[in-house]
Parts: C-alpha cells; sequence; structure tokens
C-alpha cells in the first residue's frame, strides 16, 4: 500500500494512484491534515499547484502538518516520491538539495521530454539501467533546477543526479531533471511518469520506473 | 503597538533571474537601451502587534528567514519599519 499525499491544489493524485492501480498496487490518498505515515510502504507527493503556489511553488505545503510526517518518515528511511510540485515541496522542506525556480524564458511548457537516467541506485531507478534513455511529458512553469556551484559540484560526485534531459527545456543547472537524497530514498522530479501513456496503458520504462519505488533493494547511493 | 515592517526578497547573487531577464528585455525592446539590469524580487508589508520596534523586526526577520525567502535562491532585507496606528 502506497500513500499519495494531496493538499489543497494538488491535481494529478489520480494519475498517481491509477498508474499504480495498473501496476497491481493500491494506493490511498492522505489528507494534508494528517500527522501519521508509518504504514505505508512508499510515500508520493504528486503534482499539482498546493496552495496555489503562492508565494514560491510548494512554499506554503511545506509547513503544512503532513510535512512533518514526511520529514520523519524520510529520516527512518521511508521512501519518498516527489513529482514535479511535489519535487518543488521536497526541495523548499530541505528534504531535497536546491529550488525550482521559474523556467528560463518565463515558458510555460507542456509535452514530452527525454531524459537519460544517470543513476540506478535510487529509489525511482533501481529497475533501470544507468544511461537508459526514456521519454516523459512535462507540465510545469517551474522547473528550473537551482543551487550554487558547491551544492552542484556536490551533486555530481555524490551520484545523486538521478535524470538528465537530453536536450534541456526550462534552464536547469546541469540539464538536471531529477535529485535523490544521499541515501536515494528520496527523490524528486519534474516530468511525470504517472502520466506516460496514461490511458493506452504505461509504457514498459515508466513502469519500470515507478515499480522501482518499490523494490526491496538497499537504497544508499554509496556504492 | 502595531507596527508595518517591510521586507524586500531578492534574488541571490550568481542566481539566474529569469524574471528579471524578461524584463530587462522588454525594456532594451522598448527603447531603453541604457538599462543594464533588472533584478525582480518580492515586496512583503507584514503588520503586527509588538511590545517594541525592535522585536517587530527580530520576529519578522525570524518569519522572513523560514518563510518568504528561500536561502537556495533569495536574499532578503527589513526595509522599513513603522509605527501603524
Amino acid at each position: 500500500m502506497i500513500g499519495i499525499v494531496v493538499f489543497p491544489g494538488t491535481n494529478c493524485e489520480f494519475d498517481v494512484q491509477g498508474a499504480y492501480h495498473e501496476l497491481g498496487v493500491e494506493s490511498v490518498l492522505i489528507s494534508h491534515h494528517e500527522q501519521h505515515l508509518d504504514d505505508y510502504e512508499a510515500v508520493v507527493i504528486p503534482g499539482g499547484f498546493s496552495y496555489g503556489d503562492y508565494l514560491r511553488t510548494g512554499a506554503i505545503a511545506r509547513f503544512s502538518p503532513i510535512m512533518g510526517a514526511v520529514t520523519r518518515y524520510a529520516e527512518s528511511g521511508g521512501k519518498v516520491l516527489g513529482i514535479c510540485n511535489g519535487f518543488q515541496i521536497l526541495t523548499e522542506a530541505g528534504l531535497l538539495p536546491g529550488a525550482l525556480q521559474r523556467n528560463a524564458g518565463l515558458r510555460f511548457i507542456c509535452g514530452e521530454v527525454k531524459v537519460r537516467v544517470e543513476q540506478n541506485r535510487s529509489i525511482l531507478t533501481r529497475e533501470m539501467t544507468v544511461g537508459e534513455e526514456l521519454s516523459l511529458p512535462i507540465n510545469h512553469f517551474e522547473g528550473n533546477y537551482t543551487a550554487d556551484a558547491e551544492t552542484l559540484e556536490r551533486l555530481e560526485a555524490e551520484g545523486q543526479v538521478v535524470l538528465r534531459y537530453l536536450e534541456n527545456p526550462n534552464g536547469s543547472a546541469n540539464d538536471i531533471a531529477g535529485v535523490a537524497n544521499v541515501d536515494g530514498n528520496v527523490v524528486g522530479l519534474m516530468p511525470h511518469p504517472e502520466r506516460a501513456g496514461l490511458g493506452f496503458g504505461l509504457s514498459e520504462q515508466a513502469r519500470s520506473m515507478l515499480r522501482s519505488v518499490l523494490a526491496p533493494a538497499g537504497t544508499s547511493l554509496a556504492s | 503597538m502595531r507596527y508595518r515592517v517591510s521586507v524586500r526578497v531578492m534574488p541571490k547573487a550568481g542566481i539566474s533571474d529569469p524574471e528579471g531577464k524578461a524584463i530587462h528585455d522588454a525594456a532594451l525592446q522598448l527603447g531603453y537601451r541604457e538599462v543594464a539590469n533588472v533584478h525582480a524580487g518580492k515586496s512583503f508589508e507584514v503588520d503586527g502587534d509588538y511590545e517594541s520596534e525592535a522585536l517587530a523586526r527580530e520576529t519578522v526577520e525570524a518569519l522572513a528567514a523560514r518563510l518568504l525567502a528561500n536561502p537556495v535562491i533569495e536574499t532578503f532585507v527589513i526595509v522599513d519599519v513603522e509605527e501603524v496606528r
């Protein structure tokens, strides 16, 4: 059973639920008022516009009651996946490094992007191969991954960059599409694997990606 | 006493500022060729009841650090503290 966190303004919770249902994994929607998360196999923070994206994307959601529980869950090794707005919330909460700024050129982007798997020891990519390329939908205005030079260097050195764009769509530093924490149990990405081929069956690669979250292997990024 | 604390949040030096850049491009397009740079930020007025001006400043400073600005990409300054009637 996985938990899907729902804030006011979240709008991708049913896409995530449907995608995991297709994989035979049941899920429950968890209200942002909730303060306990211990029973779930994994927690997904889906996309949307939590709290209207006021102040900064994820800035208000980050202080809602559920986030205390998400932080404790992540710190005790629980698997946390943030997709799009979920990624933004995880960076605001300090569970992932960096920040997501407005896209370069101030363009809202919606379409398909190609990304490359850079790391397969994170919870998102354990069933995938390093160097594997796949197409995923993107749909965002604030996906421009930003961090200071020192942080970027550390991310690269520690293998925390999980996914990279083949063609940078939004100005992200080092073409970063997804990052993990040092232990690999918290991952955020801007593309939407849960929406890849939605309505026509999930693509094989998107299946591997979403199934990876539940795979039993250890999660440390240390080789 | 009620105080109004004005806070300005700006992008950190060295961090890309796509909004400022878009505004700069528009200014150039309008013929303002002397405009060398535009930085886009946010401005807040926080009204609250505090025992002193110093306490108002100190409290809103802490609030700005936690909520109004994201230290990864932004810096903030307290621009002004004034009494409001």
